[in-house]
């Protein structure tokens, strides 16, 4: 009879326990479930920024994309090619120094012929006056005359060095 | 049997205890397994939720690294379109600025160019001309040639000419080198200017045909007799006579110094003239010595021969004179007469280089005036009854004077063109280029003349 006592006692108290058990692990697991769910709604929050982020970088990118192509399109009528592109960049290069150096020779062309014009103006005068002597002395035999023309000769050579240059 | 009596119903209230705690027991376990079952259930539920939302979440990450990735490649897509567009558009900016630059520069180099060749050219003219005095210059001191000298300043004629233009601006003289006391001869169609020694010889000779441009020939006389003094022939003069041509020119004698006229032979007007004389034509010593011969031809055939007596080389003032001359042109007739004397205050006591000219039925004298290297040095002229005077000045007799243009002119001469119009040849300075080593360069000048207006030179 005691023993029955004791067993209708014991059973329910252990499955009284294990249910206590059950539910603290399931109140457990819910919190589990909750921060679970938190977690994944984030998630999908974030997903769903970033969508729109990418999105309207998409757009950006469309943008970018269609402005290279303006820019592949001008380049295209500038007649070079974007894989000629920096050769030609360093031709025409070569090129403006190259006019630019002759335009800089044309300009001491000009230098020179402003200090030359007067020069050989001068010159005419003291060559002409260089021959007179010269007739004269001949004329009568007599030696070389003084006075002559050359320190007028540097004109000429000068002249002739600048001649020919420009285009 | 109390004992006993007493037991039975204590049993049986126990078992009926026992029976009611059984009962009991069973209810409560039975609930609590209930219970329990439904807590499993709801556990079980609560752990697919777990799953659930943590697959839900695992889901969103991967998504999130799709699209994370997604919009790397979309940002380095922008970055490389942008770094393309800029490279592209600063590219394009670049070669159409240096395109630019080369089209300005190159536009502006024809331009300079054009302006350096423009500015060039005066320079290589007067390079080229004086190049072309030098190269004369160096014939006459290393080779003592005239001939060669004529020779290099006829192949820079043209440039010199363009050249003195350039150097005194404007029209002027026809001849680019010295060339003093000029006289003209025409002969055919063609005119033949003789002139004071120069560059181009004793008597520089050129010729023409259009009295625009004329060629430098070599010179008309190489060689003075013994008796005259090399390098001083002045003002030479040439007439046709007969077939051949006759050159009348003033020289010194190389014994007295005393400048006396001579005369020479030749086939060619252009030479080379040979004098053959023994002693010269004319002299007047006591008057100084005779210069500047001009021979000219009266209305019947006649030669005369005009000149300057030297008186004031002697203190006294000179004179023009006259005479006729022979069939030769080389012998003189008769006596000289005096044409004029140097009697106006202009004159400076000095006329000379006398030329005569029958000019619309008058004899008209032409001459010059005062000191030859002054800006004083003019011309004039005289009206005379015949070759042989007598002369008279009018009031405003002077014909050529100094001007902006020319300074001291003289040594005019009358001469016919080759269809017979009467124009005057002389020689001037160029402003501010007066006296020896300086040149004196042929000028040419039309003629009007009538009784009531007198002399006038175009």
């Amino acid at each position: 009879m005691a023993v029955v006592a004791v067993v209708a006692v014991a059973v329910p108290a252990t499955r009284h326990r294990d249910l206590e058990a059950a539910r603290d692990h399931l109140a457990v697991t819910r919190e589990e479930a909750a921060g679970a769910r938190a977690a994944r709604a984030g998630a999908e929050a974030e997903v769903a920024e970033t969508a729109q982020v990418l999105t309207a970088t998409e757009a950006e990118s469309v943008v970018a994309a269609r402005a290279a192509s303006r820019a592949r399109e001008r380049l295209a009528r500038t007649g070079v090619s974007e894989e000629e592109l920096v050769a030609t960049l360093d031709e025409t290069q070569r090129r403006v120094d190259e006019v630019e150096r002759r335009r800089s020779s044309l300009t001491l062309d000009l230098e020179r012929q402003d200090r030359q014009l007067p020069q050989a103006t001068a010159c005419i005068d003291r060559a002409t006056r260089a021959l007179a002597r010269a007739a004269l002395a001949a004329l009568a035999g007599r030696g070389p005359p003084t006075g002559s023309s050359d320190d007028c000769s540097g004109t000429a050579a000068a002249v002739g060095a600048g001649a020919g240059t420009g285009p | 049997m109390t004992r006993r009596a007493l037991g039975r119903p204590l049993r049986a209230l126990l078992a009926v205890g026992a029976t009611v705690a059984i009962v009991a027991s069973v209810a409560v376990t039975v609930a609590t397994t209930t219970d329990h079952d439904r807590v499993r259930d709801e556990q079980a539920a609560a752990e697919r939720a777990v799953a659930g939302a943590t697959a839900g979440r695992r889901r969103a990450g991967a998504e999130l690294d799709r699209l994370a990735r997604s919009l790397t490649d979309a940002e380095a897509r922008i970055e490389r379109d942008r770094r393309d567009t800029e490279v592209l558009e600063r590219s394009v900016e670049i070669l159409g600025r240096m395109r630019a630059r080369i089209e300005a520069v190159e536009a502006d180099l024809v331009r300079v160019t054009t302006l350096r060749d423009r500015r060039q050219e005066p320079i290589d003219v007067l390079a080229g001309c004086r190049a072309t005095l030098d190269r004369a210059a160096s014939s006459l001191v290393e080779d003592l040639s005239a001939t060669a000298a004529s020779l290099h300043l006829e192949a820079g004629r043209g440039r010199c000419q363009q050249a003195l233009a350039l150097v005194r601006g404007g029209a002027g003289p026809v001849h680019p080198y010295d060339f003093p006391d000029p006289s003209i001869l025409t002969v055919g169609s063609t005119s033949y200017a003789y002139g004071t020694n120069g560059p181009a010889g004793q008597v520089q000779v050129l010729a023409t045909e259009d009295l625009t441009s004329w060629r430098v020939l070599p010179p008309a006389l190489t060689v003075v007799p013994g008796w005259a003094r090399p390098g001083s022939t002045w003002a030479p003069s040439v007439a046709a006579v007969g077939d051949g041509f006759v050159l009348h020119y003033t020289v010194r004698v190389r014994a007295t110094g005393r400048q006396c006229i001579s005369s020479a032979t030749s086939a060619s007007p252009t030479g080379p003239f040979v004098d053959t004389s023994s002693g010269p034509l004319v002299c007047q010593a006591l008057l100084g010595g005779s210069i500047d011969p001009s021979a000219h031809r009266d209305e019947h055939g006649g030669l005369h021969l005009v000149w300057k007596s030297e008186g004031e080389t002697v203190g006294s003032s000179s004179g023009l004179w006259t005479q006729l001359l022979g069939p030769d042109g080389r012998t003189l007739l008769g006596a000289p007469t005096q044409l004029l004397s140097a009697d106006q205050v202009w004159e400076g006591g000095i006329i000379e280089n006398p030329s005569m000219a029958r000019l619309d039925g008058s004899w008209v004298l032409l001459y010059s005036a005062n000191r030859w290297n002054t800006d004083r040095y003019a011309m004039a002229y005289a009206v005379c009854a015949g070759p042989a005077g007598p002369c008279l000045k009018p009031t405003d007799a002077v014909v050529r004077r100094s001007d902006l243009g020319l300074q001291g002119p003289g040594g005019g001469t009358f001469f016919r063109t080759a269809d017979g119009v009467a124009r005057v040849a002389y020689a001037a300075w160029d402003p501010g280029q007066i006296g020896f080593p300086n040149s004196r360069r042929l000028h040419l000048a039309s003629v009007a003349f009538d009784a009531r207006e007198g002399l006038r030179l175009g």
